[in-house]
């Protein structure tokens, strides 16, 4: 069901909650968080292990269904989708990065970069064409048959970014996108993130470090699954 | 329509080639479903052959025909002791005459008189065996005239000496001669070559007689009966026995294949009437042809289920290997959901793989089902029919297998949540 909300935000979410079931006790992982998310905004969350922030991510990523509030993403009301409709939607709005990058070993970098585009029913002539476009985009158009195991983590992730990118995302999720690389290659990376916030796309940003926070306009603070802060600069 | 016959196409190819990283797995797996599927190709194709085998004997016989042969019956008394007996059995000529009279429809066929006697020519001496017969033994039985002729009319009525050898025994007696035309001597009795029989079958000419080959010729029944009388003597060590047989063999060709059982049923009654002892013994060729057949409707069912079990096995194989797949996968069909993959994707993505595997185990299976008993019947002589049913029987099945153990780890591969899925090691 879509229901008419502004049309320049991307995400609106109200009085979110999860309850997981641990054994006799449930737990309560979000609380009742709330907020929007403008087209084009570069949002950072930030939190503690513990504080709800993996759990909000997910739910955001539509990788999980809240157990109570609503969602809505660009317009679709998200919170009460099945499976399939969820599939629909990551397949075609979100782009998602991961911190240990999440790459298929046994293909290329091509045909990493281009499974959300077989996920959509692209043709291999057209999916490929795609597919270098972006890599050259990133930097790699000199390894598209490189498998990941011959990468090195920067490239990785470049490979990551890239793919996020393929299915022309409405919101790109990047989940502790330099945790697993040093310092050098990691500010690369986000150089890289800045560069796509900076053309327009929105990004939220999920990490535990202040200084990667600080790259977005906005920061939300997690803690025991409500919002603590939400400062913009 | 066209989008989803794309979308299997670029399936399958990834099942492929996933298959294909793990070729030993791959194989290994598919090991089951090729054992499973030649075996039972092979096993049905020896098993038809052997069948073959025994109708076509059979029916050489014929199907209308009852044979009854003359039999020692049981010694009543003890062997021990030496003695000299006269024992009188079998079949008489009086029986043909009653089965001639009871049975009119009934052609009756009065093959051999069988004696055993030493053939010589000159120098050459051979262990023998006479058959006295009559002119259309010849049409009945399996042999040809290879040169002059077979008895005749004049023969049995002119108790004529006339005698003809089969190949063997031509060839035996006269290795650099030509035989027709030249005097033999059965026992001590001359007789004069007037033919060569050969026969159309290598089963017919040599009898086992305690392990050695015997030389059979022909002469008429009234020149058997006569010159070698109705007696026959034979020793045995520690005793000596006579034993007088007026026919040996006495085949019967019912009109009807219907009338076949009920006829020898009626035959056996009548024998046995006019016989004290059990000195005969029936064979009725068509019983023999439907126990053959019964037999290998038995060994079918028996073939069949070893084969249903194995190809069980090779398919609770491809499950093991397809659900240990899955697991050591968990994060790869968690990335693949994350992306966009929807649960049927996914399992389409694992049954496509498991069909892949069953199908090259089925395709391999039937090459070597086939090849298998193309080679047994090569080394070992045996004939082996494989029929074109069991082919595609098999190969189905392999098929079905594939899909339907498939389906179990597809569905737990999709079941997974992309979460936990990612979380996986």
């Amino acid at each position: 069901m879509t229901e008419k909300i502004a049309d320049n935000l991307v995400i609106r979410i109200k009085d979110l909650t999860k309850n997981f079931q641990m054994g006799d006790t449930v737990v309560h992982a979000l609380k009742g968080i709330s907020f929007d998310l403008e087209h084009g905004d570069y949002m950072s969350i930030m939190g503690t292990s513990g504080s709800g922030k993996s759990t909000l991510l997910n739910i955001l990523g539509c990788l999980d269904i809240p157990s109570g509030g609503q969602y809505y993403l660009d317009g679709l009301a998200v919170a009460t989708m099945n499976d399939g409709q969820l599939s629909a939607v990551r397949r075609k709005k979100i782009g998602f990065i991961f911190q240990s990058f999440n790459l298929l070993g046994q293909l290329s970098v091509l045909e990493n970069i281009s499974v959300p585009l077989f996920y959509q029913g692209w043709s291999e002539k057209d999916s490929r064409a795609r597919s270098t476009q972006l890599a050259k985009l990133v930097g790699l158009g000199h390894r598209l048959s490189h498998r990941p195991t011959e990468l090195s983590g920067g490239q990785c992730q470049r490979v990551a970014i890239a793919r996020a990118l393929a299915n022309e995302p409405s919101l790109i999720f990047a989940d502790e996108p330099t945790g697993n690389l040093d310092t050098a290659t990691g500010w690369e990376i986000m150089q890289i993130l800045d560069e796509l916030a900076s053309q327009g796309r929105s990004i939220i940003l999920v990490t535990h470090e202040r200084d990667v926070a600080e790259h977005a306009k906005r920061i939300i603070h997690l803690m025991d699954g409500l919002i603590d802060s939400d400062e913009r600069k | 329509m066209l989008h989803l016959l794309y979308k299997i196409k670029r399936v399958g190819k990834l099942g492929a080639v996933s298959l294909i990283e793990h070729k030993l797995r791959s194989f290994l797996t598919a090991l089951g479903i090729i054992f499973g599927v030649s075996s039972v190709i092979a096993m049905l194709a020896i098993g038809e052959g052997a069948s073959y085998e025994a109708r076509e004997q059979i029916r050489s016989m014929g199907s209308t025909n009852i044979i009854i042969r003359s039999r020692k019956p049981e010694d009543s008394g003890s062997s021990t002791q030496s003695q000299s007996r006269l024992s009188i059995y079998g079949l008489t000529y009086d029986d043909v005459m009653r089965i001639r009279t009871l049975y009119p429809d009934v052609n009756i066929h009065v093959p051999a008189r069988e004696i055993t006697a030493r053939l010589r020519y000159l120098d050459v001496r051979l262990p023998g065996m006479v058959i006295g017969t009559v002119p259309w033994f010849l049409e009945k039985s399996s042999l040809r005239v290879h040169s002059g002729r077979f008895i005749d009319e004049y023969d049995v009525e002119s108790i004529s000496n006339a005698v003809v050898l089969t190949e063997e025994t031509a060839h035996a007696l006269f290795p650099l001669e030509y035989p027709l035309g030249k005097n033999i001597y059965l026992g001590d009795k001359a007789f004069h070559v007037v033919g060569v029989v050969s026969a159309s079958s290598k089963k017919n000419n040599k009898e086992k007689k305690s392990g050695k080959d015997v030389y059979q010729v022909y002469v008429s029944i009234s020149s058997a009966k006569q010159r070698f009388g109705e007696t026959i003597v034979k020793q045995e060590t520690g005793s000596f026995s006579m034993e007088r047989v007026e026919l040996h063999q006495l085949t019967l060709t019912a009109p009807t294949d219907e009338a076949v059982v009920s006829l020898a049923n009626s035959v056996r009654s009548t024998l046995q009437y006019y016989h004290k002892e059990a000195d005969f013994e029936i064979t009725v060729p068509l019983e023999l042809l439907r126990q053959a057949e019964q037999t290998k409707r038995i060994f079918n069912i028996v073939l069949g289920s070893i084969a249903a079990i194995s190809l069980l096995v090779g398919g609770i194989g491809i499950m093991n290997i397809m659900l240990a797949s899955v697991t050591e996968r968990t994060r790869e069909i968690g990335i693949r959901r994350a992306l966009g993959a929807t649960r049927a994707d996914i399992i389409l993505q694992f049954l496509t793989e498991a069909l892949l595997l069953s199908l090259a185990g089925g395709v391999i299976g039937v090459g070597l089902g086939v090849s298998v008993p193309a080679v047994v019947s090569h080394f070992a002589g045996l004939t082996t029919i494989v029929k074109m049913d069991s082919l595609i029987l098999a190969f189905t099945i392999s098929v079905l297998i594939g899909m339907i153990f498939g389906i179990y780890p597809a569905f737990r591969a999709a079941a997974l949540s992309p979460i936990e899925a990612l979380r996986h090691e």
